[in-house]
């Protein structure tokens, strides 16, 4: 969270975040290319560091895209979620690296500008075999320059979560234009069968995790909320609500959470699933140190107004809990920000 | 709705301390990472084609004597010491043909200056940048006539057309989609066209593609490079030289898929 935007909230955590996947970037490149000089000698250092770049860039492509449905199929794989900007950030970093040396290898030192060769040497686009795979690549690479860009919060904030996040949904089209890249590139030179390996099961592994990530979520979405005669709707008995923990009432536009909290579990107060942050699911979350805190990036909001603690000031909308017997029921009429709802407390020594 | 309320799991906050039943996961997953990593890094790097044994000797100079051709295209027909003439390929530096420095000199016995090119019998030089690099030669002898290339023999072949320069041993690979961009510049700034043809039995031949004035087809091959073409042509050889000549002519060339 954040009162003000800097170019990093750095923490511990990130700190560790980013060393980890700088490590395995090195650790990536040490290998490629220690296999690469004994296996072939007479390779050229150029092209080697080409192909060592160009990998990692897909490598971490893939990494940067399990994390969204790997955490949504358990919440162990979160912490990777955390800080995935700088991931993408550095993704774009490799790939930018990799055009850069590719550009000066195959395009520099000619007749014409560099910039001009690289849009001009091949301009078979009406044929497959012979399609200029490069242009592919320059797509996917400014696709993950738009996303590098915008990836601070002061553009989340000033773009609206709705635009931003759909701006970084691009990072789909991305993929594909980048697997493209390969396919219709090195893949047609290739006389081995690592990369159609490779390039195969890193699209199988994504295709995978998202189709169980789906389902996933769909049987959840399955699980409606019951409505009641008085447009009430019914979230569950009050033991099965676990205290510091909520149960999500379904609704159209992304759910109320329904916290349970106090010192003793005694009271009960509803507000929107829908983090003001990156939309993250609220619901999943916990309360920390009173506050109602979000699983992905920990945005806090307090239960009873919905509003983060001082000096951070967004707002979420309140819904009206009530108490039918040992069935707790919510209003899905969101209250006004200004007049939030009223938290019900929970005689919890009659609790069962 | 009337299960109990689910276990508590540990719940990771980014600015707090990890929770310690999450850190074996985090550790593990590092390593787990760290492992695909080197084993993708492993499969990728040895699953590359294998380079030609090609060798530019980047960064060391040489010299090289013998009498300059400029046509059909920039070469320097050296003697062994049996008398047997060899033609070595003239290129310049970076992506950029050898005429302009070696055209004064047509005929003539010199001395030139640069990096040497070389894939099994094949040879080519990059003549150094400086203005000196050829020079007439000190040797006393006078400069013999360069052989003639003669023949003549109508034929059609398939094969790619590469730029010799990357392909005999500046870049690896110099040929294929991947080079395409790069062949496309080192052809347009001066570097002769050749076709490559490879035989059933891994055997393999080149041809150096002129044109009908007598100098490199550049602008014949221009839309063709790195792809699978047929040619038809006349070739001419000469005794000893590594590559052939093929004389073309417009619409010699065509896409055979």
């Amino acid at each position: 969270m954040s009162a003000s935007y800097r170019a990093v909230n750095w923490n511990r955590f990130k700190r560790r975040y980013d060393l980890a996947f700088l490590s395995l970037l090195v650790i990536y490149a040490a290998t490629f290319v220690a296999v690469a000089l004994l296996a072939h000698p007479e390779s050229t250092a150029e092209t080697v560091m080409i192909r060592t770049l160009g990998t990692a860039a897909l490598l971490f492509l893939h990494i940067t895209l399990s994390i969204g449905p790997l955490s949504r199929l358990s919440p162990r794989f979160l912490p990777l979620l955390y800080n995935r900007r700088h991931l993408g950030v550095l993704t774009f970093c490799i790939a930018l690296l990799h055009a850069a040396l590719s550009l000066f290898q195959f395009h520099a030192g000619g007749d014409v500008n560099p910039f001009v060769s690289l849009l001009v040497s091949n301009t078979r686009y009406d044929s497959l075999s012979q399609f200029p795979f490069e242009i592919l690549g320059i797509g996917a690479l400014l696709i993950l320059a738009l996303m590098a860009v915008t990836s601070h919060d002061f553009w989340l904030a000033n773009l609206s979560p709705r635009a931003w996040k759909s701006i970084h949904m691009l990072v789909y089209p991305a993929y594909v234009l980048v697997v493209m890249h390969v396919a219709l590139g090195a893949l047609q030179d290739s006389r081995t069968p690592a990369l159609a390996i490779a390039l195969s099961a890193g699209a199988t592994w994504l295709a995978v995790i998202h189709i169980l990530a789906g389902a996933k979520a769909a049987i959840l979405d399955r699980r409606r909320s019951d409505e009641t005669g008085d447009h009430l709707i019914a979230v569950g008995e009050v033991s099965e609500f676990s205290p510091g923990c909520a149960r999500l009432a379904h609704t159209p536009d992304g759910g109320i959470a329904v916290f349970r909290y106090g010192g003793n579990g005694e009271w009960l107060a509803a507000m929107s699933n829908v983090c003001a942050h990156q939309g993250g699911p609220l619901a999943e979350g916990r309360i920390v140190d009173g506050c109602v805190t979000c699983p992905w990036h920990g945005y806090q909001y307090r239960p009873e107004s919905g509003g983060s603690p001082p000096p951070y000031d967004e707002v979420l909308p309140t819904y009206q809990v009530t108490l039918r017997g040992n069935q707790v029921l919510v209003d899905p009429a969101a209250r006004p920000l200004d007049a939030p709802a009223t938290p019900v407390r929970l005689d919890v020594g009659r609790e069962r | 709705m009337s299960s109990s309320p689910e276990r508590l799991r540990p719940f990771f906050v980014g600015y707090l301390p990890i929770p310690k039943t999450l850190r074996g996961f985090a550790a593990f997953l590092s390593l787990a990472l760290g492992l695909v990593g080197m084993l993708i890094a492993v499969g990728l790097s040895h699953g590359q084609n294998a380079p030609r044994t090609g060798v530019f000797e980047f960064g060391r100079e040489s010299s090289l004597e013998g009498t300059i051709a400029v046509t059909p295209a920039p070469m320097l027909w050296t003697r062994s010491e049996s008398g047997v003439a060899t033609p070595v390929l003239l290129v310049g530096q970076w992506k950029f043909g050898a005429d302009d420095v070696v055209s004064a000199f047509d005929g003539a016995s010199v001395e030139i200056r640069g990096t040497r090119i070389m894939d099994g019998d094949m040879q080519l030089f990059e003549v150094a940048g400086s203005t000196d690099a050829v020079r007439p030669s000190p040797s006393p002898a006078p400069s013999a006539p360069t052989p003639e290339w003669t023949g003549g023999e109508h034929s059609v072949l398939r094969g790619e057309i590469i730029d010799p320069k990357c392909f005999f041993g500046v870049m690896k690979p110099g040929y294929g989609k991947v080079h395409k961009g790069c062949a496309t510049r080192c052809i347009s700034g001066g570097i002769p066209p050749m076709l490559w043809v490879r035989h059933a039995t891994s055997h393999e031949s080149f041809y150096l593609l002129v044109g009908p004035d007598d100098t490199p087809a550049r602008d014949l091959s221009l839309p063709f490079i790195a792809e699978p073409v047929e040619i038809q042509g006349r070739v001419q050889t000469v005794e000893g030289a590594p590559f052939s000549i093929m004389r073309i002519s417009d619409n010699a060339i065509r896409r055979i898929r």
